[in-house]
């Protein structure tokens, strides 16, 4: 028997990005210094609506990232992104990033069902052996999430970050298909 | 006394792409898909000259403009024949690393490293200023990562599974090292 529900978890839907709607929600979440310190070893930096736009314009179609909007299943509303770059070898490793923009939707389970529905189509869709991540010391709630999902802690790029003056760890997280399968048999 | 000796080793030397002849000896050299590997993001298939050229074109502006990425190939000392090309990409806003050494003359390979990692390192250290690097090795490149060890690196992460090479799934390590803990062995060493 086949399953047909694909990117619908038990909060959460993936849906794709629209680029007119979903730059301008990106510009807003971006505007909160944390948010994007919790997303990404990137310089804090911010865009206009309309580089944003471009952005997601210029990746529309492409096979390098399977990108989507995190929307709230019972609101219909967009709350994050999430989504698989960084293809190795196109089906033995992919890099899994995701956010949820508004402070008010973190800590409510949201990212952790995400990240469920990601792993279940990169794993039985794309047919990916491995998902990858990273994650800073200072976000434990990150690392939570990850391992609710069944991500399992590889390793530690030792001070790896400098921000605010000292030197911070990033972890490095994986989960293997085998394991996947095992956790939702 | 500023250090003069940046690009060479008693048997090698680091020195620019050069576009003439270069193209012929990596076309021939990917042929063997352990090597053709750093030269693809995504499927790793042998290139040709024409495409060499393509990709140091590429990686030549990205130097040039975004100094994200040092690239220098590697040439024997003597009669300056390519053997393979040292990269170093930057995240400099945390003063970070990610090294690759790859030797395409099967001659060299498991040797030239031997010679070429510390050149990296200090080039690394002493010209960019980096804090960390990193290196991610395969674990059937498991030559390099003794020579890495024998550096000063320490094994910082196991990835599992992430590569596929030759019919199996092969885990990658992730090898680190910080800037103390090579001025430490530089003292050691002096």
């Amino acid at each position: 028997m086949i399953t047909t529900v694909y990117l619908v978890g038990e909060k959460v839907k993936l849906v794709p990005f629209e680029a007119e709607r979903d730059s301008k929600i990106f510009a807003r979440w971006r505007n909160n210094s944390e948010y994007l310190r919790l997303m990404d070893g990137d310089i804090a930096l911010l865009f206009s609506i309309e580089n944003i736009k471009k952005w997601m314009e210029d990746n529309e179609n492409s096979d390098k990232f399977a990108f989507f909007i995190i929307k709230d299943k019972a609101e219909d509303t967009v709350i994050g992104e999430i989504g698989l770059s960084g293809f190795q070898g196109k089906h033995a490793n992919a890099w899994v990033g995701i956010s949820i923009g508004d402070p008010q939707n973190w800590g409510k389970g949201f990212g952790t069902d995400a990240m469920k529905v990601i792993l279940k189509y990169g794993f039985g869709m794309l047919n990916l052996h491995h998902i990858s991540l990273t994650v800073f010391e200072y976000n434990q709630r990150g690392v939570r999430s990850y391992e609710k999902a069944g991500f399992k802690l590889e390793g530690v790029q030792r001070q790896f970050l400098q921000r605010d003056g000292r030197r911070w760890d990033m972890y490095r997280m994986g989960i293997l298909k085998s394991e996947w399968a095992e956790q939702t048999q | 006394m500023i250090n003069d000796k940046l690009f060479e080793s008693q048997d090698y030397i680091l020195t620019a792409i050069d576009f003439e002849k270069d193209p012929e000896a990596d076309s021939a050299y990917s042929l063997n898909l352990r090597y053709a590997r750093y030269w693809n993001d995504s499927f790793i298939k042998p290139l040709s000259k024409n495409e060499f050229k393509k990709k140091y074109e590429k990686i030549e502006k990205k130097v040039d403009e975004t100094r994200s990425v040092i690239h220098f190939a590697i040439r024997t000392r003597v009669d300056h024949l390519l053997i393979g090309f040292v990269r170093i990409h930057i995240m400099w806003n945390h003063a970070v690393g990610w090294l690759v050494v790859s030797i395409g003359n099967p001659d060299y390979y498991g040797k030239a490293e031997h010679q070429i990692i510390p050149l990296a390192l200090r080039y690394a250290f002493n010209e960019l200023n980096l804090f960390r690097l990193e290196v991610d090795v395969p674990t059937f490149e498991a030559e390099l990562g003794a020579i890495l060890e024998g550096n000063g690196f320490k094994l910082d992460a196991v990835n599992r599974g992430v590569i596929y090479h030759d019919y199996q799934y092969w885990n990658e390590y992730l090898y680190g090292i910080l800037r103390p803990e090579w001025e430490a062995l530089q003292e050691v060493n002096a």
